[in-house]
């Protein structure tokens, strides 16, 4: 797994290099990858250059209560030096529109935040969050959604399972590190990767403790760009096991590769959002 | 009640007496069997530990604790106060352990995961600004590779300290996991070794632990109420001694007590097979009924060796003299036994008409009680003593010859009715003006706490965790605007301000936390504190935009124990140090009256948590049991004037009860001990505990006045006779209950043990003083009337008529 979400940097998670699976797809006959290398591409077939779409977060309490919030996103990722940039702006609830917050990925150093408030008619920095920390107010970590790097992680393939009528890998992820171990916030990943085209479907993560903390799905996982394919799951459900709280994001009016200037992704482009 | 009636019901008993006599092992297995069946039975009885099942869903206060249950998970708050041995709290290993021990609570069954809050908690976040404006949420112990240094804890709580001295003491030595729990079913002793444990697993060894606030106070309550069965044994080794210093026989002795004992045990296997449950509000009626039915037991005993001492006398055979006098006194006593079990226990099943279920249960429970005790008392405990003879008359030491100190009592007693009315009837009123004094000082309040003397180690914890941290008991205070986002609404915002300041303006109150805290935090570094107060002239989505940059930057639940999901409601924890239901309606009151003109359209306070359904048991309880001790009084009367055919007789029976009614509530307000769910428990069974005496009294003397048809003569036969059983049983109950007073540390059983003690006391006392000057000054018909029907007997010379007059003391 590397990223689960499109306004997030490498959008959505998983992918494979379709090469390697062509013609063998759907096939539990099929050799097994490399774990490594499956996990790689995975990270890969997630990866557009830029992405724009409306993605609506349904937040659901413990106790059933659900809000609901719709922004539209848009991300852009720098060819030169890999980073990403996203700009979520608020459409509803209605008190919170035209809210901006602008995440500029920065190699070796925390990412630069910015953040409009119509109320004040602001634009203020933030200081930039550590991968175990929440994304967007959400279930999902921030390292979840920028995707947590293969290289730093050692990968199991421990077995497969059909899923929707696709066979997927099983890929058991370990820290390399206690410091990847404690800047992801967990001691264990396990996902789900179809065997067509590498997009995780499923995944399990646990806690420092080796407790299970997160389960997470996506469905209607679309092929967004040709050549190089790339796909992205237009809804995602992540279940916190400990707090009970769920999330439910659900993407629509995706485009990927459609040729967002850089401008775009600016502290005073936060403004003119409104 | 005519004399008719009185022969056939004479006739009735004697057959039936002697049937039990002539029967007397059948009896005695019939007997064996029943109690070895209710024996078997108890591990089936329901115990309910669970006080709040007891309390009716509609009390506001019950519904507003439910509500804020519902949406912010808090009600029973736990105060787990964590402590170094060696350095402080903010070094890595302590916060280790500590993070630790925070996810096992976390984990524990019942535990409201959204209410756990410690220094290591996901929730408990710091708000940085490094004074550029630059601002950022992140969890209050985090550095940038593991814990941050000592100093920037320090830093972050000084400037936004919120959670100082909530979660860190002020010497910073402890820190504490504040944590709120559903209640167990299988009651907070269970709860809190629960709690133990998950700790001792967890914690470094270099940490000790202590565990404050309401489930360990119920459960040290659970505790030393264990201890009960220990002084109940000590009470009941005391009163078997009174009882022999009074008959001196085992008979005397083991009669009584094992009257008693079967009484409860059957009592319990009756609830059994009715499958009522018995609370904790009930547990005081075991020693009621066992006080009673020992009251019934000795007034048989006591005619028995009257009819013994004057049958053996002229008996062909030790066996047939002890056969005569059981018949002889189960005829005359048996009558005035059963009536006054009937009108008892009557009373007692009126209160069946009550919505509260645990006094309806304690109606069934008395009611079955006294019933046992007559039943046993008429079959089981006259076969007993009709299988054994007496191995030493009492009659030539106690009953003919020798006058011993109960006599002179009685003696005193009826020379008192006779010839110093006047000087009762003034003592009379001291003692209801000096009670009445009393009563109107009698504080309503019920503390957990103060169950507990101050040298006891809750008290002590109590009082450490009070100075080193903010306080064990909280207080939750919940605006509801009563639309989604309506808090975030200004003038919601400013009220939940306003509220939140109102709170820390109350002595009672040592922190408070809320919504307001964060909103304003944002604001001091997005505007520089611009809207410190979030009234007039703040922009109307401004919080609204606060409140998502802060769930955007944190998790998502992070600030779901202060605001719901869809901020309709926001929450004020206060923190106290003390858990008075009294100064808790104080406080209540005070809020809502500062916020009247501060709410906004619509919104809606509500103040919940575990004072809150202290204070809604304490309603119940103290409302109930008042009205239930009317109606038994009530009752009482009409039954007993049925059972005598004269209003003035179901008066007179009352009388006594109502003074000690009466004195027992006087005392309590003179000795500043408050009427709370225990007390008001015990001082309803004041109203019955006596009754009987009055009864038995009232019998007896116009028994006697049929027979002897002299007043004097008849007054003094009976004092000599009821008056004296009334004292026996008296003075060994009341001692034997005074032992609860012993109890170290655990005022519950002192106030049990002083109550009880000076229910039986005062009844007695009120029985054979107020009730013989009552009846001689107003010569009631269904006493006196049978002195109009006939001329004095001819067997008695004037002379002794003129000597009775002048009882010996």
């Amino acid at each position: 797994m590397s990223s689960f979400i499109p306004s997030a940097q490498p959008l959505l998670a998983c992918v494979l290099l379709l090469g390697l699976l062509a013609g063998t797809s759907a096939s539990a006959e099929v050799s097994p990858p490399e774990a490594l290398e499956l996990m790689l591409r995975n990270r890969e077939v997630g990866q557009v250059q830029d992405s724009q779409a409306k993605t609506a977060f349904r937040l659901i309490s413990s106790n059933g209560k659900v809000r609901i919030q719709e922004a539209e996103t848009i991300t852009r990722r720098d060819s030169k030096t890999g980073e990403t940039s996203r700009l979520a702006r608020f459409l509803t609830p209605s008190d919170v529109k035209g809210m901006a917050v602008l995440t500029v990925e920065q190699p070796e150093r925390d990412d630069d935040i910015w953040l409009y408030l119509p109320a004040l008619g602001k634009v203020r920095r933030l200081q930039g969050n550590n991968k175990r920390e929440a994304y967007m107010g959400t279930d999902l970590s921030y390292g979840d959604v920028i995707g947590h790097e293969p290289e730093e992680w050692t990968h199991v393939l421990v077995g497969q399972e059909k899923i929707d009528g696709v066979i997927c890998w099983i890929v058991e992820s370990k820290p390399n590190s206690d410091s990847v171990a404690i800047a992801s916030g967990y001691s264990k990943r396990v996902n789900w990767l179809r065997s067509d085209n590498a997009v995780m479907v499923r995944a399990e993560l646990y806690d420092s403790a080796g407790g299970l903390l997160k389960r997470v799905t996506q469905k209607n996982i679309v092929e967004v760009a040709a050549a190089p394919e790339r796909w992205q799951a237009m809804i995602i459900e992540v279940e916190n096991i400990r707090t009970h709280h769920r999330t439910e994001i659900e993407i629509s009016d995706y485009r990927a590769n459609s040729g967002l200037a850089p401008e775009l992704f600016s502290p005073r482009a936060l403004e003119r959002v409104r | 009640m005519g004399s008719q009636t009185e022969a056939a019901e004479n006739s009735v008993f004697r057959k039936l007496a002697q049937t039990i006599v002539r029967h007397r092992r059948l009896v005695i297995a019939f007997y064996i069997v029943m109690t070895g069946v209710f024996v078997s039975l108890l591990p089936a009885l329901n115990v309910i530990v669970d006080n709040e099942k007891i309390l009716p869903q509609d009390h506001p206060y019950v519904r507003s604790t439910d509500a804020i249950e519902r949406t912010f998970g808090f009600k029973q708050t736990a105060v787990i106060l964590i402590s170094a041995s060696e350095g402080d709290a903010l070094e890595p290993w302590f916060l280790d352990g500590l993070s630790r021990a925070t996810d096992a609570v976390r984990r524990l069954e019942g535990v409201r995961e959204s209410s756990v809050l410690s220094l290591t908690a996901d929730r408990a976040k710091a708000i940085e600004d490094d004074g550029s404006g630059l601002l950022r949420v992140r969890q209050l112990v985090e550095g940038e590779d593991g814990y941050a240094p000592r100093q920037t804890i320090l830093a972050r709580l000084q400037d936004w300290p919120v959670f100082d001295p909530v979660l860190i003491s002020k010497d910073r030595k402890s820190a504490a996991i504040v944590a709120s729990f559903a209640n167990d079913p299988l009651g907070f002793e269970h709860q809190v070794a629960q709690i133990e444990t998950a700790l001792k697993s967890t914690l470094d060894p270099r940490q000790t632990f202590r565990i404050g606030g309401h489930p360990s106070y119920i459960a040290a309550i659970e505790g030393y109420s264990g201890r009960v069965g220990l002084f109940f044994g000590l009470a009941v080794i005391l009163i078997g001694v009174l009882h022999y210093d009074a008959f001196r026989t085992w008979q005397g002795v083991a009669l009584p007590i094992g009257t008693g004992m079967m009484a409860v045990i059957w009592v319990m296997g009756l609830l059994s097979i009715l499958h009522l449950p018995l609370d904790s509000f009930n547990a005081t009626a075991p020693l009621f009924i066992f006080a009673v039915a020992a009251g019934h037991s000795v007034q048989l005993l006591k005619r028995y060796y009257e009819e013994l001492a004057s049958v053996s006398i002229d008996a062909a055979s030790p066996q047939a003299a002890n056969h005569e006098a059981i018949v002889r006194s189960l005829t005359r006593v048996g009558p005035v036994l059963l009536a006054a079990g009937l009108v008892g226990a009557g009373s007692f099943l009126s209160l069946l008409a009550f919505s509260v279920e645990t006094i309806r249960t304690f109606g069934v429970v008395i009611a079955l009680g006294i019933l046992s005790a007559v039943v046993i008392e008429l079959g089981f405990m006259s076969a007993v003593r009709a299988s054994f003879l007496p191995r030493k008359s009492p009659s030539a030491t106690v009953f003919l010859s020798v006058r011993n100190r109960w006599d002179r009592i009685a003696a005193g007693l009826a020379d008192i009715a006779l010839n110093h009315r006047r000087p009762v009837f003034v003592m009379l009123a001291a003692v209801v003006s000096i009670s009445i004094g009393g009563l109107v000082r009698l504080e309503v309040d019920n503390s957990y706490l103060r169950y507990f003397s101050a040298d006891t180690p809750v008290r002590k914890l109590d009082e450490e965790i009070k100075r080193s941290l903010a306080g064990a008991s909280a207080l939750y205070v919940m605006l509801d605007t009563g639309r989604p986002d309506g808090v975030t609404d200004p003038k919601a915002m400013a009220a939940l301000c306003a509220l939140q300041a109102v709170l820390n303006e109350q002595p009672a109150v040592n922190k408070t936390l809320s919504f307001c805290d964060y909103m304003r935090r944002i604001d001091s570094v997005m505007a520089e504190g611009a809207h410190d107060d979030f009234g007039a002239g703040v922009p109307d989505e401004l919080a609204a935009q606060y409140l998502q940059l802060y769930r955007l930057s944190g998790g998502p639940e992070d600030l779901d124990y202060l605001i719901d999901s869809d901020a309709q409601r926001a929450v004020v924890i206060a923190f106290r140090g003390d858990d008075s239901s009294a100064l808790f309606l104080k406080l209540e009151q005070q809020v809502r009256a500062a916020m009247l003109s501060k709410l906004p359209p619509g919104a809606s306070l509500s103040f919940g948590g575990n004072v809150a359904i202290s204070v809604a048991l304490n309603d119940t309880m103290v409302q109930g049991k008042v009205v239930n001790m009317a109606q038994i009084a009530a009752i009482l009367c009409l039954l007993s004037a049925l059972l005598f055919r004269s209003l003035a007789a179901g008066l007179m029976v009352v009388a006594p009860l109502s003074m000690t009614v009466l004195v027992v509530l006087g005392v309590m307000g003179l000795f500043q001990i408050p009427l709370q769910l225990v007390t008001v428990s015990i001082a309803a069974t004041a109203v019955g505990i006596g009754s009987d005496y009055a009864i038995y009294w009232l019998y007896r003397f116009r028994e006697e006045l049929a027979k002897q048809r002299h007043v004097p003569a008849a007054l003094n036969a009976t004092f000599r006779s009821a008056g004296q059983a009334v004292m026996y049983v008296a003075t060994s109950v009341t001692c034997g209950y005074a032992m609860l007073m012993l109890s170290p540390g655990f005022h519950i059983h002192f106030w049990l043990g002083l109550m009880v003690s000076l229910s039986m006391a005062i009844a007695a006392i009120a029985t054979l003083t107020m009730l013989p000057a009552l009846a001689l000054w107003l010569r009631p018909k269904f006493l006196f009337g049978c002195l109009d029907e006939a001329a004095p007997p001819k067997g008695v010379p004037l002379e002794d008529r003129l000597q009775d007059m002048k009882v010996e003391l």
